[in-house]
C-alpha cells in the first residue's frame, strides 16, 4: 500500500468548498431545484465542520428513497424562520438527520435562542425528533474555530462517504460528446 | 473602515454602478497598479522576499524537473515544476487535455523527499489529482510549438532571438489554468492568516504564475548549455524582461464571476475609489509629469507591438495612435485645475475603450497603500441570514438596487436562450442552447437576471408583512435569488447583463477579470475565450530586490542585437 492508498484507507482531507460543490451537484442529481440544493449544500458543509457525519447524513437521506429529498428538506425549513414564540417545540412524526437542521439552530442562536433535541445529537447523522428552543436574554455565539481550521488544514471525512458522493456528484455533469454534437459554442 | 462603508460614506465622486458594470465597459478594463501580477511583485520586492533555483535537472529536450525556493516574510515556499514533452497534435488551449508538457505546485513549507514523491504522482494529473492544505496553487501548460526550439537552438548558437522572428510572440510557455483556494483538497482562501504573505486574492496563484514564467525561461537556458556548453548564451536584459507567461481563457470566468458577487464588488470598487482620488487631484507639475510619462511609456509600447484590430477590440496599432491623442489633449489642459479629472470627462465622450484606457493610466497616479487594498479585497462571501426581513423590505429593495432588470428585456424567448452546464471531460463549463438539449438537472444556476425577475413578479404577488423566510417555505426555488438580494453586497456586485441570453458576449466579463489579473495583450479566439499574457515586462527572480521598479509593465518589442553574453 502507498502513501496515497494509505491516506485514503480511513479518512481523506478535503476543502469545505469541495463539501459544498459536490453536495450541491448531488443534490441536483437526486431531484433538489437548484435553490434547494444551493440552501442544502450549505447545511451539510456546516454541519461536516462542525460536528461530522453531516455526509453521511445525506447519504442516509438519498438512500431511502430518491424522490424524497426536497420533501424531508422542507420539513425541516420550519427552522429557517425565527418562532413566533419564546418557548417552542417542533416533532417530526419520521425523525430527520441532525444535518438538515444544525446550521438552522446556529442562526437561531444568533438571534437569541438556545437549543435543544431529543435524542441529543451527536453528529449529522443523528436522528432528531423533537427540537425544543428557548429565547434567552443574551445569545450564545457559536464559535467559528473549526472552520478557520477547516480553510486552514482541511476536513477529515470519511473516504468511503466521501466516494460514494462524488460518484453521485459526477452524473451533474454533462457528456462532452453530447455537448459536441449539439453545437455547443466552445474553443472554435 | 470596511469597504462597504467607504463607498457609502466616501466624499468622492464614484462612477455609478450603470456605467461601471456594464459588460461594454467591464469588456474594455485594461491592466492597472492594482493588478494582482504587479501587487504581487510589490509585495515581493518591498518586503525582500529571497527567492532561488535550487534544483534544475533536465535533458537537452527540457524533460525533467525545476525547484524554486521563497523565503517570504517569514514563510517558505516551493515551487516545483514537472517537465515532459508531448507531440505538438496534443497540445490544447483548453482544460481538457490528457497530459501537459509542463505541471507545476507552489507548495508552503519545507520540501521532504515524501512532498516531493507526493507532488511528483498527483501533480500531472491536475482535475484528478487528491492534494491536501500543504499545496496552494497547482498549474499546467504547454511550450509554445513555434518558438521553444529555435529559442533554444539560438541561444545553444551563441545568439539572441531574432526581433521579427518571435516579437509577436510575448511568451515561451502558456498556461491553461492555476487552481487554488480548495481545489482538490488544496488550502482555502480564507485559511491564511490575514498577515500571511499570500493572504491577497490570487496571489498564491500569481506567484505560482510568475515562476511558471521563470521556469519557462530557465528550460530554454539550461537546454541551451546542454547541448552547447561552449557556445550557448543566456537572454540578454531586454529579452529576460520581454517574454511573459501566455494564457488561454474559457468560459470558467463567468460563472465565477457571476457567483462571487461580493468579490466582483472588491474587484471593482478598489479600481473605483482610486480612480475617483485621482480624479480630484488638483493641479501639480509633479502628478502632470508622471503621467505624461506613462503615456509615453504606453505609446512605445504599442508602437513597438504592433498589430491590427482584432474583434471586438483595438489592436497596438490603433491603441498607439489613440495614445498619442490622448497625449494631446492632456497637454491642452495644462492650465486646468483639475486636469485629471477633466482628461477622464474627455475620455468618456471617446467609448468604452478609450476610457477605460485613460482610466488605466490615471490610475498609475493612485497611492492607496498596497496593505490597504489587500485589506479591502479579502472578503468573506458567508453571510448570516436575515430572519426580520419582511416581503416588503425585499420588494423595496429590489426596486432600489435592481431597477436595470428592466432593460434586459428578460420576458422575451432569447432571454433565456443559453444555459451553463458543467462537461464530464476535466469539468470543462459550457453553454448550452435550451432549444437543443433540455438542462434537466445539470443546469449552473449562474441565471441570476432570470431568477431576480421570477422574484419580483412573485414578490408582488406576496403579502408584503410576512417574513422572507415564510415566502420561502413556500417557494424554495426563490433561495438563490432571494439569497442575493438581501446581501448587501456592494453597488459594484452585479454586471448588468444576462448570460442566459442569445446575444451575452463572454469576452465582456472575462476581459476586465484578465484585466485585474494583470492579463495584457487580449485576442479573443471567439466570442467564448481569448488568448492573452502576464507578466511581460516584469523582472526575473534574480532581478527582485526592494528597489525592483513598478513600472515594469508595457515592455518595448527587443530589436534584433547580434551581441552574446556568455552563460
Amino acid at each position: 500500500m502507498n502513501a496515497v492508498d494509505e491516506m485514503f484507507d480511513q479518512t481523506v482531507l478535503v476543502a469545505p468548498r469541495e463539501v459544498r460543490d459536490l453536495i450541491q451537484r448531488a443534490s441536483r442529481v437526486k431531484g433538489c431545484e437548484a435553490s434547494v440544493a444551493d440552501h442544502l449544500a450549505t447545511k451539510v458543509t456546516f454541519c461536516e465542520v462542525h460536528y461530522g457525519g453531516g455526509i453521511r447524513g445525506w447519504l442516509q437521506l438519498v438512500s431511502e428513497d430518491t424522490n424524497c429529498l426536497s420533501e424531508v428538506v422542507a420539513s425541516a425549513q420550519i427552522l429557517d424562520s425565527l418562532p413566533a414564540n419564546d418557548v417552542s417545540e417542533f416533532s417530526w412524526n419520521s425523525p430527520i438527520p441532525f444535518v438538515l437542521i444544525a446550521k438552522s439552530l446556529s442562526v437561531l442562536q444568533t438571534y437569541g435562542f438556545t437549543w435543544s433535541c431529543d435524542p441529543t445529537p451527536i453528529t449529522g447523522d443523528a436522528l432528531v425528533r423533537c427540537v425544543y428552543l428557548t429565547q434567552e436574554t443574551s445569545a450564545d455565539h457559536l464559535l467559528d474555530d473549526k472552520m478557520q481550521k477547516a480553510l486552514s488544514d482541511g476536513l477529515k471525512v470519511n473516504y468511503a462517504d466521501w466516494k460514494d458522493l462524488t460518484n453521485i456528484a459526477a452524473e451533474f455533469l454533462l457528456s462532452e460528446e453530447i455537448l459536441d454534437n449539439s453545437g455547443s459554442p466552445v474553443y472554435e | 473602515m470596511g469597504l462597504l462603508e467607504f463607498l457609502h460614506d466616501s466624499d468622492l465622486s464614484l462612477r455609478p454602478p450603470e456605467k461601471v458594470m456594464h459588460p461594454t465597459t467591464l469588456g474594455s478594463a485594461r491592466l492597472t497598479r492594482l493588478s494582482f501580477s504587479r501587487s504581487m511583485i510589490r509585495r515581493a520586492a518591498s518586503n525582500n522576499w529571497k527567492i532561488e533555483r535550487t534544483s534544475i535537472d533536465l535533458d537537452e529536450c527540457g524533460r525533467g524537473q525545476i525547484i524554486y525556493r521563497v523565503e517570504a516574510e517569514d514563510h517558505i515556499f516551493h515551487f516545483v515544476a514537472f517537465t515532459t514533452t508531448i507531440d505538438e497534435s496534443l497540445h490544447t488551449d483548453r482544460v481538457i487535455a490528457d497530459g501537459w508538457e509542463i505541471s507545476a505546485a507552489l507548495v508552503e513549507g519545507e520540501l521532504s523527499e515524501n512532498l516531493l514523491n507526493f507532488l511528483a504522482t498527483e501533480v500531472p494529473k491536475q482535475e484528478t489529482s487528491r492534494l491536501d492544505s500543504r499545496v496552494l496553487s497547482i498549474t499546467r501548460g504547454n511550450r509554445s510549438v513555434r518558438f521553444y526550439e529555435y529559442l533554444v537552438n539560438r541561444l545553444a548558437s551563441g545568439f539572441q532571438p531574432e526581433a521579427e522572428k518571435v516579437g509577436d510572440a510575448g511568451y515561451i510557455m502558456r498556461s491553461t489554468a492555476f487552481y487554488g483556494n480548495g481545489k482538490f483538497g488544496m488550502r482555502s482562501f480564507l485559511g491564511f492568516p490575514p498577515d500571511h504573505p499570500l493572504a491577497a486574492p490570487y496571489r498564491a496563484q500569481f506567484l505560482a504564475a510568475w515562476l511558471f514564467r521563470e521556469t519557462s525561461y530557465d528550460s530554454v537556458e539550461y537546454c541551451a548549455q546542454i547541448r552547447s556548453p561552449e557556445k550557448a548564451v543566456a537572454f540578454d536584459e531586454q529579452w529576460c524582461r520581454f517574454f511573459g507567461l501566455g494564457n488561454a481563457t474559457g468560459l470558467g470566468l463567468i460563472p465565477w464571476a457571476m457567483k462571487h458577487p461580493k468579490k466582483l464588488n472588491a474587484w471593482v470598487s478598489v479600481r473605483e475609489l482610486a480612480l475617483a482620488g485621482v480624479r480630484a487631484l488638483p493641479n501639480s507639475v509633479e502628478h502632470r509629469e508622471l503621467l505624461e510619462e506613462w503615456i509615453e511609456q504606453g505609446h512605445q509600447h504599442f508602437a513597438s507591438f504592433q498589430g491590427e484590430d482584432r474583434w471586438p477590440w483595438m489592436g497596438p496599432d490603433s491603441l498607439s495612435e489613440v495614445i498619442l491623442g490622448i497625449r494631446d489633449v492632456f497637454s491642452s489642459m495644462d492650465s486646468e485645475e483639475f486636469p485629471f479629472d477633466a482628461l477622464y470627462l474627455w475620455a468618456e465622450e471617446q467609448g468604452p475603450e478609450i476610457t477605460e484606457l485613460v482610466v488605466s493610466l490615471l490610475l498609475e497616479l493612485d497611492e492607496t497603500s498596497d496593505d490597504e487594498v489587500d485589506r479591502l479585497l479579502r472578503v468573506d462571501n458567508s453571510d448570516a441570514p436575515d430572519l426580520l426581513m419582511t416581503v416588503g423590505d425585499l420588494n423595496d429593495k429590489i426596486a432600489e438596487e435592481y431597477f436595470w432588470l428592466d432593460d434586459l428585456d428578460l420576458e422575451s424567448s432569447q432571454a433565456s436562450h443559453y444555459w451553463w452546464v458543467i462537461s464530464d471531460n476535466a469539468e470543462e463549463p459550457r453553454r448550452a442552447e435550451r432549444s437543443v438539449i433540455n438542462p434537466e438537472h445539470r443546469d449552473v444556476a449562474i441565471d441570476f437576471a432570470l431568477r431576480l425577475n421570477q422574484l419580483k413578479n412573485d414578490l408582488k404577488k406576496a403579502d408584503c408583512d410576512i417574513k422572507v423566510t415564510q415566502f420561502l417555505q413556500d417557494l424554495p426555488h426563490h433561495g438563490i435569488a432571494v439569497n442575493r438580494t438581501v446581501k448587501d453586497s456592494g453597488p459594484y456586485s452585479e454586471p448588468r447583463e444576462n448570460v442566459c441570453d442569445l446575444d451575452h458576449l463572454p469576452l465582456n466579463l472575462q476581459r476586465f477579470q484578465l484585466a485585474m489579473y494583470g492579463m495584457d495583450n487580449f485576442k479573443a479566439q471567439s466570442t467564448d475565450w481569448l488568448r492573452v499574457t502576464l507578466f511581460q515586462g516584469a523582472p526575473r527572480i534574480a532581478e527582485l530586490c526592494p528597489d525592483t521598479s513598478d513600472r515594469w509593465v508595457w515592455p518595448q518589442q527587443p530589436q534584433t542585437d547580434q551581441r552574446s553574453s556568455f552563460l
